[in-house]
């Protein structure tokens, strides 16, 4: 694994977390 | 045209309970076997890393973008008491053309149904074997399959006698299917959702965590670790992003990933109330099917594959496809795992409840046809859908080593999305109008959708769906056109899935015609 990869899987890693937990914090609030 | 807005006519229709169970209800029709198996391939095969700037790029594009279209379609089609594709585009559009196009979103999906059901029961059934050890002793990929031919009856082995054990299957996954769609969609669907997506995340995560904890195997290559493993999913290739066939793949994927254009999405949003919100709903089911793609998709298969047998091995199952990672090359893995059998049951009971939250959807824009255009009890409804079904797959079941399943798989589950998804996206933006379309997609939101997103649905998203036809339409669908390509033995059972379809897609068109001219008939007798 080079360090662009791990950068690459940093960054997707943390966009498709914090988004999914913003709109089911969201979400749930909602209910 | 009706103005947008207007005042519910709901009376009598069936509304989600909860938001997180609409939220996962439309997670679990997107989350599916192509998550975990088809991304991590399209990722390591375009570029790695790099695959992710298209792959992002085109779920901003046309991923969201029409998952937001499809929701407000739906919730628009449900305050006018219409919970599919055929009647909710006939609302939109009054010309005769407008339901038979909406007929795809019925055609579409029930024809997946026949397929998709028996490739759930598949997942059941290895769950079972992953339980018992029935293939813990098989040694290479030709072992497996033909443990798995015999399993699917194509041929008669030391493994099985007949295709019982997976009509077994079969019907236990039928029956629950049909079970879950009784309960209507509060009780039935929505109860499914709420229990099996968060036990289909926890199993991933454990076996993400299990992947990622893997030791070599004894006498493993200096590659065969897992640092080698996400290594060939995740280091980027950049060159890769100069080749048009890697942005096509992303879209592509983003496509089919997210369960667009199917007419199930409409369906589901249908029982929205009508001024609850779409906008954070489509986003939040489209980012958890991110989750499941991206983090737990792409960690599990190909990685522990990198493990056991090495980035060249690897490579080849990658290039091999979805089903032979899935079916073949994961019953290897999971044998040499220590704890296999576990891990092995977590990992097709993963599968199955991807599959089976899928195939429920897949029916229900008939269901709701069936009660709302011909006025069926809705056990009457799923009864009769479920009779359908179970003839529709019987042909898939008896004729599968004859490619039955490979024809409805590629002409109603690839060129029928493609067509529909680019259909909609017109009508929704030149028929509609995006100005209209605009208002219902932001009409009571959650959230502030940015306006730049106007200007994408209205052209990018169109643009985008259309490149992905064209270029699927020249390499794909014309030489499949071709009967020559076949096997000569095969060609009566490629006709014969050929007429099925269009007997199928005829009639979806007839009663649709006559349901609709029902349903007018009615509420003029009301009126008067």
């Amino acid at each position: 694994m080079t360090v662009a990869g791990w950068i690459f899987l940093g960054c997707a890693w943390s966009l498709v977390i914090g988004l999914a937990a913003f709109c089911i914090v969201k979400t749930l609030r909602d209910d | 045209m009706p103005q947008l807005g207007s005042s519910s006519r709901l009376t009598g229709r069936e509304r989600w309970a909860t938001k997180i169970g609409l939220v996962l209800a439309l997670a679990g029709n997107a989350v599916g076997l192509g998550n975990f198996l088809r991304f991590p391939r399209q990722a390591a095969l375009n570029g790695g890393g790099a695959f992710l700037i298209p792959y992002f790029l085109c779920l901003l594009a046309i991923g969201i973008p029409l998952m937001w279209v499809e929701c407000a379609i739906g919730r628009y089609g449900g305050r006018h008491g219409r919970g599919h594709t055929a009647s909710m585009f006939d609302l939109l559009w009054h010309q005769p053309a407008a339901k038979f196009i909406g007929a795809l979103g019925l055609f579409i999906p029930f024809t997946i149904c026949c397929y998709y059901t028996y490739v759930t029961s598949w997942c059941l059934a290895y769950s079972f074997f992953s339980a018992t050890g029935a293939y813990f002793d098989l040694q290479s990929t030709a072992e497996v399959g033909r443990f798995l031919a015999g399993f699917q009856g194509v041929e008669h082995n030391e493994y099985f006698s007949g295709r019982g054990t997976a009509y077994l299957f079969f019907v236990i996954t039928f029956v629950v299917n049909i079970a879950i769609l009784l309960g209507g969609v509060a009780r039935g669907i929505e109860r499914l959702a709420l229990f099996a997506m968060p036990l289909l995340f926890v199993f991933a995560v454990v076996l993400v965590v299990r992947v990622l904890t893997l030791d070599p195997p004894p006498g493993a290559a200096p590659d065969q670790t897992v640092m080698a493993g996400l290594g060939f999913v995740w280091n980027p290739d950049f060159s890769a992003l100069r080749m048009p066939s890697v942005w096509l793949a992303a879209a592509g994927q983003i496509f089919f990933t997210l369960s667009v254009g199917w007419g199930i999405v409409h369906t589901y949003a249908s029982y929205i109330g009508p001024d609850d919100d779409v906008a954070l709903t489509g986003l939040s089911a489209a980012s958890l099917n991110e989750f499941a793609e991206v983090v737990l998709g792409g960690t599990i298969a190909l990685t522990a594959s990198v493990v056991f047998f090495g980035v060249v091995a690897s490579q080849e199952i990658a290039a091999a496809g979805s089903f032979d990672l899935g079916f073949q090359t994961m019953p290897l893995v999971l044998e040499q795992l220590p704890g296999g059998r576990l891990f092995g049951t977590l990992w097709f009971l993963l599968l199955f409840f991807a599959g089976l939250t899928s195939a429920v959807a897949l029916l229900q824009p008939l269901v709701a046809m069936l009660r709302e255009d011909f006025g069926l009890p809705r056990q009457r409804a799923v009864l009769l859908t479920g009779v359908l079904l179970f003839v529709g797959a019987q042909p898939v079941i008896l004729f599968l080593e004859h490619g039955f399943l490979d024809q409805i798989d590629f002409w109603a589950g690839t060129f029928g999305l493609l067509l529909f998804g680019f259909l909609e996206i017109l009508i929704f933006t030149r028929i509609l109008g995006i100005e209209r379309g605009w208002q219902e997609i932001t009409h009571g939101a959650r959230i502030a959708v940015p306006r730049l997103f106007r200007f994408v649905i209205a052209w990018v998203t169109p643009i985008g769906l259309g490149a992905i036809l064209l270029s699927w339409t020249a390499t794909d669908l014309v030489p499949a056109l071709s009967i020559e390509r076949i096997d000569e033995a095969d060609r009566p059972y490629v006709l014969g899935a050929w007429a099925m379809m269009a007997g199928l897609l005829l009639s979806f068109c007839v009663a649709i015609h006559y349901g609709l001219r029902r349903r007018a008939h009615n509420r003029e007798g009301d009126d008067s």
